[in-house]
């Protein structure tokens, strides 16, 4: 803990003196909240790789991407970017270099987070051990390997807005859209996609065959039979803490990965994320073949 | 009639492998039936601490012990021979669980260790980390899971 709190404090002033007139007070505790909220930005972690330093497969119909290296290192990682650049990047898809992203990176969930939070998530990101490996060139089918492909994609599909006030919902309601939308982005594995990759809006959170690393993800709309409208929102709050189903086996894949931060939310932030989900329009849609399930 | 000796040669030969992979199947089918009772340990743990069953705590103890002994005898579910494709039963257990035995032995053993510590917390009287304790039997669970059973 005290180790913990030195580290921040060393980083903390660090920030303070590169950042110079533009000073701002690093909070890189606020920051920690959405990193778990986020479920560890897991998908920058490979098997048996360093924390966070890249290289993970993330299989799609277009073919293999890589995640980049989100640790502090100034050379492979992105500790030479400045509050602008993660800002551009995060909400707005466009690289330092000012090429635009593959939306395999969620920034279209991203573009929906307050820009407090963003530096917030950096302040916290730039505690961490910088780790110097190059990023990975991706391994996609032509035309999607074209970086102005992202472009034009992104012409198409990504029209960022902001998550407005519903003065009908309750306060917990809304941030548990927000940490559901903008932060944990449970839709971009959980929402299927088109034929461009774009998430289907009226499936919201119906389940996707093809989520990340070709994993099925669930429908997780309340519909009682497709879904999860048997669950209890205690039942999915515990699912959110301990990554235990209400039948006693445990989630896998991807998600469990994003239940061990999820568990480190404080608990309001669980019950705020399960009072939003259970309140979605029920979808009727099986993702799961029967033949699949292991029972 | 050379055909009928070649015939019941075969059948002479094949059918203590066939046995063999019957043998096999039922193994995994049995292993199955084991982990899903410990699902039902699991969630009977989980119904009483979130549920308004204060006065069935002590069972927990029950539940608890189970899922220890039953850690002891997950190693020996695993046999040559009953991997995925070995048998006409599908399986999710990875390679991994004869390729790292000792590793696989470990996290068996996690979960009695764990499962022992919740019974000793519900004796004790600890109601306070119960909570934690069931988290951390759960880890034990998905620990294993992560390493050494497939997602399908
Ligand atoms: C990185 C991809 C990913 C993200 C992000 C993600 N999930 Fe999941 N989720 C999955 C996968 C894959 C499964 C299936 C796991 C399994 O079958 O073992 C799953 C399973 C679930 C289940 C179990 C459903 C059932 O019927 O078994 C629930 C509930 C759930 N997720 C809710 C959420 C919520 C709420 C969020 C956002 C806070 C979220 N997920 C974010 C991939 C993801
Ligand atoms: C030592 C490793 C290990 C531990 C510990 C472990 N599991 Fe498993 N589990 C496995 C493996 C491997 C499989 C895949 C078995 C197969 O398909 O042949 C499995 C499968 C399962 C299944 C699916 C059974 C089926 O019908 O196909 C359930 C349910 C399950 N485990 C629950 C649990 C629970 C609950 C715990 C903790 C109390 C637990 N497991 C602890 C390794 C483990």
């Amino acid at each position: 803990m005290t180790t913990h709190l030195f580290r921040w404090g060393l980083a903390g002033l660090a920030l303070l003196l590169a950042s110079g007139l533009h000073a701002r007070t690093p909070n890189p505790i606020a920051g920690e909240r959405i990193f778990n909220a986020a479920g560890g930005c897991g998908c920058h972690t490979a098997e048996n790789g360093k924390p966070l330093s890249g290289g993970r497969p993330l299989k799609t119909p277009f073919g293999i991407y890589f995640s980049t290296n989100i640790t502090p290192d100034p050379d492979t990682g992105i500790g030479g970017w400045s509050d602008a650049d993660l800002l551009r990047a995060m909400r707005e898809g466009i690289a330092p270099d000012g090429s635009h992203y593959f939306p395999v990176f969620p920034y279209t969930a991203f573009s929906k987070m307050t820009a407090e939070d963003v530096l917030h998530l950096k302040d916290y990101l730039f505690t961490l051990p910088a780790v110097q490996q190059s990023n990975r060139p991706h391994d996609v089918w032509f035309p999607f390997n074209l970086r102005f492909s992202a472009w034009g994609w992104k012409l198409v599909n990504f029209h960022p807005e902001p998550l407005l006030a519903d003065v009908t919902r309750s306060k917990q309601w809304t941030r548990g859209r927000y940490l559901a939308e903008a932060v944990a982005h449970c839709g971009e594995c959980h929402t299927p996609r088109n034929g461009m990759g774009a998430l289907k809006a009226d499936w919201h959170y119906a389940g996707s065959r093809e989520g990340p690393e070709g994993e099925v993800a669930p429908n997780i709309t309340p519909d009682a039979e497709t879904g999860i409208g048997q669950w209890s929102k205690d039942d999915l709050t515990y699912l959110l803490e301990t990554g235990m189903l209400p039948d006693g086996d445990f989630i896998g894949g991807l998600m469990s990965e994003a239940v061990e931060y999820y568990g480190q939310l404080p608990p309001e932030d669980r019950d705020a994320i399960a009072e939003y989900v259970l309140s979605l329009p029920p979808v009727q849609n099986h993702v799961r073949d029967p033949d699949d399930l292991n029972e | 009639m050379k055909r009928t000796i070649l015939i019941l040669a075969s059948i002479l030969l094949l059918a203590p492998a066939t046995l063999h992979a019957d043998r096999n199947a039922d193994l995994i089918k049995y292993r199955k039936a084991v982990y899903s009772s410990m699902k039902g340990h699991m969630a009977a743990i989980s119904r009483i601490l979130r549920g308004r069953l204060a006065e069935y705590t002590g069972h927990i103890i029950d539940h608890a012990e189970a899922l220890k002994q039953t850690a002891r005898i997950l190693p020996e579910l695993f046999p040559a021979g009953t991997g995925f494709g070995e048998t006409a039963v599908k399986t999710a257990a990875k390679p991994e669980v004869w390729e790292r035995p000792e590793e696989f032995h470990k996290a068996a053993k996690r979960l009695e260790d764990t499962s022992a510590d919740l019974a000793e917390t519900v004796r004790s009287g600890n109601v306070k980390a119960l909570r934690e304790k069931v988290g951390a039997v759960g880890k034990a669970c998905q620990r294993c899971h992560q390493q050494f059973r497939r997602k399908d």
